[in-house]
């Protein structure tokens, strides 16, 4: 912790000031940038990683192919992850509607993340992925660009439905390897009850459909119990010869009812299969729990990990029972346990 | 010409080389002409329209097989659609070999649309084309098939359907729509574009599913499924009686005298359902009313179309012919509707 070290002392690693969701980061030069769910995707800056300060959105206005597919989005943008590639930032981010799969997740790039920078430029690129109700059983919302060890760049991302896909991209970085090349899998998913309708993500959270029309008491109590494929925002890190890949288990976004959690499975290959540790696979619903809620956080979630100076870090967001389940961002050092498991506190804040 | 159908493989081949002999020595004795003509004919996925006075039946086979006849009992070969796959089919599956599944033949608005099914067996590394001509007549001096690429595409580890056996249907409104499937998590109803060989994108792409078996959750993404997984293909949509009917074939197809292929049914009043059975269970849900099924002749019947040639209407479908080691043959059976409008068929 030794990079944090301020005028006040050793920073905590977790300011309770900044209300986040979905939270990713990175840095440039001396400056660390925070990207999350927000308004044309809402940014934050800071060179301590304690204090932060508001910069403008990327988006002033909605990209104009979001409208081909979502005629009435509201620039309201998800989840976004960043990366640094080539001398190129690539912002992905995702446009959907809450409880429908009618999604898409878009790029954009900067060549520098500094606003007074005379270069500073967001250039969006479309569409990389889509998903359409009826069509697919995922969500294209959540995504993540990882590279694999011979460079090739894939797309992690989604979903509730049946699960988080993994996708090959083009050396580009903004659109899918399509014929004999492309390359899709499935690494994580959860039980889904096959009578579930296709256009419901597994929380009857979607306003076009008549849940009591549509399924009796007992599937709709599994619906309000997240026993029907609730995972989402899968992150890869890669780490001492595996690919990690942390995901969000259970219910988002509802303050002090939320029930997120943090769990995390491990591959050598960037396709998977992704075990345990007791070695189940987290496609058949597998995980081996990272963090969870405890007396003061009703739940915590949508992990991204980070080596900055040599530490890693977990960065997600934790919905604070002191101030009504607001989400609040967390940024915790990740140590690892002899058998290379990673482990997070929640406590001594 | 000489169909080589890849999934008539458990007779030896020294069998099957003579059955082509045999069939090749009539059709060079006689030439082709009306005393060929076969009544009980091999085909497989069979599907039929008529032009003038002439009923041409397309199925599964080298480049598509072709049959005509003028009776609908005496049926004679035609040339095969394509002499060579569309070069399009090499980036869907770059080992095809141009034996193409389970073609669906329209007729709008002047023009005749072939669709056909690229696959390999067991994956859902597939498309579905669609070629055009203006005649099915070979005589005709327009007669020209002209390919327009994929319509729609599946990919393994992307999607839990199969983009095989199309059946195009044009709704009350004029509206068109391609039903297809495919083992996996079902059978889909997606909206076309008014050009026919698009599907509708953006704020007007419509999707559903319309027939699906129970699927275990586990099994691999890349597993189509088996006789307790999700085991339904060949959807074909016939309007009759103020409602869509969905046939549907359940159960195992191409194992000769081990196919265990059935037709079932349920219907809608709304194109993209839900389609319901007769006990009003959702087809969605594993419904499906019993049309026919295999008895004493035949292992199993399946992969139905339906039509109506001068005011009565038939069903089309292939049956493993147990008098024949299992050798897929052409059936067509008169369908009559009962008196809750449900279709019925019988062998006898």
């Amino acid at each position: 912790m030794s990079i944090l070290l301020l005028g006040e002392g050793i920073v905590k690693a977790q300011p309770r000031d900044a209300t986040v969701h979905d939270p990713v980061m990175i840095k440039q030069d001396d400056t660390y940038y925070l990207f999350h769910t927000g308004q044309g995707i809402s940014v934050k800056s800071s060179t301590d990683l304690n204090n932060w300060t508001e910069e403008d959105q990327v988006f002033e206005s909605t990209p104009e192919w979001v409208f081909k597919i979502l005629p009435d989005f509201g620039n309201h943008i998800w989840a976004p992850d960043i990366a640094y590639h080539d001398g190129k930032y690539y912002l992905y981010y995702s446009v959907s509607a809450f409880g429908r799969n009618n999604s898409a997740i878009g790029v954009a790039t900067n060549t520098t993340l500094h606003p007074d920078d005379p270069d500073f430029e967001w250039v969006d690129h479309g569409p990389v992925v889509q998903s359409v109700p009826g069509r697919d059983m995922w969500n294209a919302i959540d995504p993540n660009l990882a590279f694999d060890d011979d460079g090739t760049p894939w797309m992690t991302f989604g979903s509730f439905w049946m699960g988080l896909k993994i996708v090959k991209l083009k050396d580009n970085l903004t659109e899918v390897v399509t014929d004999t090349a492309e390359e899709w899998h499935t690494v994580a998913a959860r039980h889904r009850y096959w009578k579930l309708d296709e256009r419901d993500a597994g929380d009857s959270a979607n306003p076009e459909l008549d849940y009591e029309e549509l399924y009796p008491d007992d599937i709709l109590e599994m619906n309000r119990n997240m026993e029907n494929g609730a995972t989402e925002a899968p992150f890869i890190f890669k780490k001492d010869g595996y690919y990690y890949l942390f995901i969000s288990w259970d219910r988002c976004c509802r303050g002090v009812e939320s029930t997120y959690k943090i769990m995390v499975g491990r591959s050598k290959d960037i396709t998977g299969p992704y075990l345990d540790r007791s070695n189940k696979k987290l496609i058949h619903g597998g995980g081996t729990l990272v963090a969870k809620d405890n007396d003061e956080w009703a739940a915590v979630g949508h992990p991204a990990a980070y080596t900055f100076e040599g530490t890693d870090y977990l960065v997600f967001h934790g919905y604070d029972i002191s101030e009504d389940g607001r989400p609040k961002l967390w940024i915790s050092e990740i140590t690892w346990d002899e058998e290379d498991w990673p482990q997070i506190s929640l406590e001594g804040n | 010409m000489i169909n080589n159908r890849d999934y008539v493989s458990t007779g030896s081949v020294k069998k099957t080389f003579l059955a082509y002999c045999f069939v090749g020595l009539i059709l060079i004795a006689t030439g082709g002409d009306a005393e060929a003509q076969n009544k009980k004919i091999s085909v497989h996925d069979p599907v039929m329209i008529k032009q003038d006075q002439t009923y041409y039946l397309f199925e599964t086979g080298r480049g598509i097989s072709v049959w005509s006849s003028t009776d609908m009992q005496n049926w004679t070969e035609q040339e095969q659609i394509f002499d060579s796959a569309p070069e399009w089919t090499y980036e869907v599956n770059p080992e095809f070999r141009n034996h193409m599944w389970a073609p669906d033949i329209t007729h709008h608005d002047g023009t005749y649309y072939l669709y056909y099914s690229v696959s390999s067996f067991g994956r859902n590394a597939s498309a579905i084309g669609v070629a055009t001509n203006t005649t099915l007549h070979p005589d005709d001096p327009d007669f020209e098939w002209v390919d327009h690429g994929p319509v729609v595409e599946s990919v393994p580890g992307r999607d839990l359907w199969n983009a095989i056996d199309p059946n195009l249907t044009i709704d009350d409104e004029g509206t068109p729509w391609l039903t297809f499937g495919s083992y996996w998590l079902g059978m889909k109803l997606v909206k076309l574009q008014d050009n026919l060989t698009h599907v509708a994108v953006d704020t007007a792409a419509e999707w559903h599913t319309i027939a699906a078996r129970h699927r275990y959750w586990k099994l691999d993404e890349r597993d189509a499924g088996d006789t307790e997984n999700g085991d339904i293909e060949a959807p074909f949509i016939f309007k009759k009686n103020g409602y869509y009917y969905l046939f549907s074939s359940w159960d195992r197809c191409c194992a000769n005298e081990k196919s265990t292929y059935k037709v079932v049914v349920g219907r809608s009043k709304d194109i993209t359902g839900p389609y319901l059975d007769r006990a009003g269970k959702d087809m969605r849900h594993g419904g499906g009313t019993l049309v026919i099924r295999g008895n004493e002749d035949w292992a199993g019947i399946g992969h139905n179309s339906a039509y109506t040639f001068d005011g009565t209407d038939y069903l089309v479908a292939h049956g493993y012919d147990l008098s024949d080691e299992g050798r897929s043959k052409l059936i067509m059976l008169e369908i009559e509707w009962d008196e809750g409008d449900w279709p019925q068929v019988s062998l006898d």
